[in-house]
């Protein structure tokens, strides 16, 4: 076990390595920051002298541990937008966009649980059919006009809810919707098929045996033990959770990472689109990294 | 002198690649019908896109914008209406079509070459290539293609090319860890130990004895993956880092539509259905042909 948690850590770092990487090399592409840095009139000696304060002239491997370095203390240089660490702008963003991922997971839950079971339930019958109809539109809808749709219907229409911001837990519901039903479809579609496949064990042939009622099967004997499988998916959509979010808070105008760094890419504020990257691919192969641990404690046979 | 005729390797048959089900599991379900029919349609639309449309998809006419539909007291010149610029919804829908079915299937193409040859090169050569090539798998598979098109497309600017560079760039892993892990379980056929003794190269075995086996399996994740890419690149355009205005890609057009939401609702309203379409259509017929081609993988 330590040896496996080991190992992973290794993966992580590597990982955000590769990723810091490529900011850097991105980062270099982007254009000299002497001459953006430096007014118009400026000399040719005086860009020289820039380049020199700032390290620009020294090789690239070096100016990448010297960027690594800084880096590792958050400091991405300042935002050219706000005046302020580009760092402490994206991780203030964060809770938001946790805040909506955790909603929109809850909400996948919601809908896929009955909708898998439903399927399963009864089987090649029209309400199987109905169940997986709803699953593939879920899974085929793009995220960005289900939530646009959701606006005209539910905000413009009948005002029920607010169509934008990130004020309060009304103003969530819409983008946790949005987000939530395109997830729902992968769930329950893994849910009927995994269930189907434990339901023909003996076990639970036994349960039905001793004449237990068939939601009593359902619930308590299947459900568990199908719930594996589910896990291990919802462990790798996390992932895409969280960058869906990005797509899904630019719709609702909902004020987490996502629609930071969209703002940031039209203004070119480039020290906050490196900060969001490496922050937000830190996260991803954290959170990666806890579902894979999780196991062991659902599933006491898998041991690493 | 002639060497016995059992031991000689089969002649090459190209068909041999592509798997022929039996007729009867080639049975068309519901599912694979109603998929079957939407691509058939949505293809009909992109190849008929010139013909239909009076207006150009980008000829713009200031003095009839917003015009509705024609069933919401529009009129029959503009069908589906017009958006902010005067444009023909109908022709921009029509040509959107080409531009998604483009780009759904050349990414496909792409990353399915290289996914399919790196998978097969890791799986049967092992050792160093195949770690290499797997901890790649690894690390592109914990960073969301979305991120990488950020970075991108904050650096370069939004484009065709870029954009079909970062969904091939995600694209590739799928194919090559469901190539790897097949060929890792027809390695030690017997079939295998049999090509190697008469004496064939390595290439042979790999693309004439063991490719045959995975293909059905690339042709199943390839059409699926053609829904996905498509969705892929609608919101990349809806994010404005995809395709740029004023070419008439459908996650562009939903993006146009937005602040007009209260007011002219077809504009969002029916590019978004078409993607929708689109992509329903290739997911049913994806699952039938997976049904039908290869059941081991159904998961999803």
């Amino acid at each position: 076990m330590t040896n496996y948690i080991v190992r992973r850590l290794a993966h992580v770092f590597l990982t955000v390595l590769a990723v810091s990487m490529l900011v850097f090399v991105l980062l270099q592409l982007s254009g000299d920051p002497a001459t953006a840095l430096l007014p118009m009139e400026a000399t040719a000696a005086d860009v020289a002298n820039l380049r020199a304060e700032l390290g620009l002239n020294r090789p690239l491997p070096e100016q990448y541990l010297l960027f690594l370095g800084r880096a590792i203390h958050g400091d991405f240089g300042f935002s050219y937008r706000h005046r302020e660490g580009a760092m402490s702008i994206v991780i203030e963003r964060m809770p938001a966009t946790l805040k909506l991922a955790g909603a929109a997971l809850l909400v996948s839950l919601v809908l896929a649980i009955p909708l898998g079971m439903l399927g399963a339930w009864r089987r090649g019958s029209w309400i199987d059919q109905a169940a997986m109809m709803v699953a593939v539109t879920g899974q085929s809808m793009p995220t960005f006009w289900m939530g646009l749709m959701l606006i005209l219907i539910v905000a413009v229409t009948f005002r029920w809810l607010p169509a934008s911001g990130g004020g309060d837990a009304r103003s969530l519901i819409l983008p946790a919707v949005t987000l939530g039903a395109n997830m729902a479809g992968i769930t329950a579609r893994l849910l009927r098929s995994s269930l189907l496949e434990v339901l023909s064990k003996d076990y639970i042939r036994v349960a039905r045996a001793k004449g237990l009622v068939e939601r009593a099967v359902l619930s308590h004997h299947a459900l568990r033990n199908a719930a594996l499988p589910v896990v291990t998916m919802i462990g790798l959509q996390l992932a895409y959770l969280l960058a869906g979010a990005i797509v899904v808070e630019t719709v609702f105008a909902y004020p987490g990472m996502g629609l930071l760094v969209i703002q940031a890419i039209t203004a070119h504020d480039f020290p906050v689109v490196q900060a969001f990257v490496l922050v937000f691919t830190t996260m991803i192969v954290l959170v990666n990294l806890v579902v894979d641990l999780l196991y062991t404690r659902l599933d006491p046979r898998i041991a690493y | 002198m002639r060497t016995p005729r059992t031991l000689e390797p089969s002649p090459p048959r190209w068909w041999f690649v592509f798997p022929r089900p039996s007729v009867g599991r080639l049975r068309l379900t519901a599912g694979g019908a109603i998929g079957l029919i939407i691509i058939a349609m949505i293809l009909l639309a992109g190849i008929c896109a010139p013909l239909v449309g009076r207006h150009g998809p980008v000829e713009q006419d200031l003095l009839r914008r917003l015009q509705p539909p024609a069933w919401a007291n529009g009129t029959m010149s503009y069908p589906l209406g017009t958006d902010s610029l005067g444009r023909d919804m109908l022709s921009r829908l029509l040509y959107g079509a080409r531009i998604s079915l483009a780009i759904g299937v050349s990414t496909v193409l792409i990353a399915g070459t290289i996914g399919l040859l790196l998978g097969l090169v890791a799986g049967y050569r092992g050792a160093w290539v195949e770690s290499l090539i797997m901890r790649l798998t690894d690390i592109q598979l914990s960073v969301p293609f979305l991120i990488v098109a950020i970075a991108l497309v904050s650096i370069f600017g939004a484009g065709l090319g870029k954009m079909i560079l970062v969904l091939v760039l995600f694209g590739w892993v799928e194919y090559c860890r469901i190539i790897h892990a097949e060929v890792l379980s027809h390695r030690e056929r017997e079939f295998v130990a049999a090509a190697r003794a008469i004496g064939c190269s390595n290439a042979r075995i790999l693309f004439l004895h063991i490719l045959p086996n995975v293909v059905s399996s690339v042709i199943v994740v390839a059409t699926l993956q053609v829904g996905r890419m498509i969705l892929a690149e609608a919101s990349l355009s809806f994010l404005g880092l995809g395709i740029q205005p004023p070419q008439p890609a459908w996650g562009t057009m939903v993006a146009d539509g937005r602040d007009l939401l209260d007011s002219a609702w077809w504009i969002s309203t029916l590019p978004g259905l078409a993607i929708l379409m689109t992509v329903l259509g290739i997911n049913f017929f994806g699952d039938w042909l997976r049904d039908v081609l290869d059941p081991t993988l159904r998961t999803a």
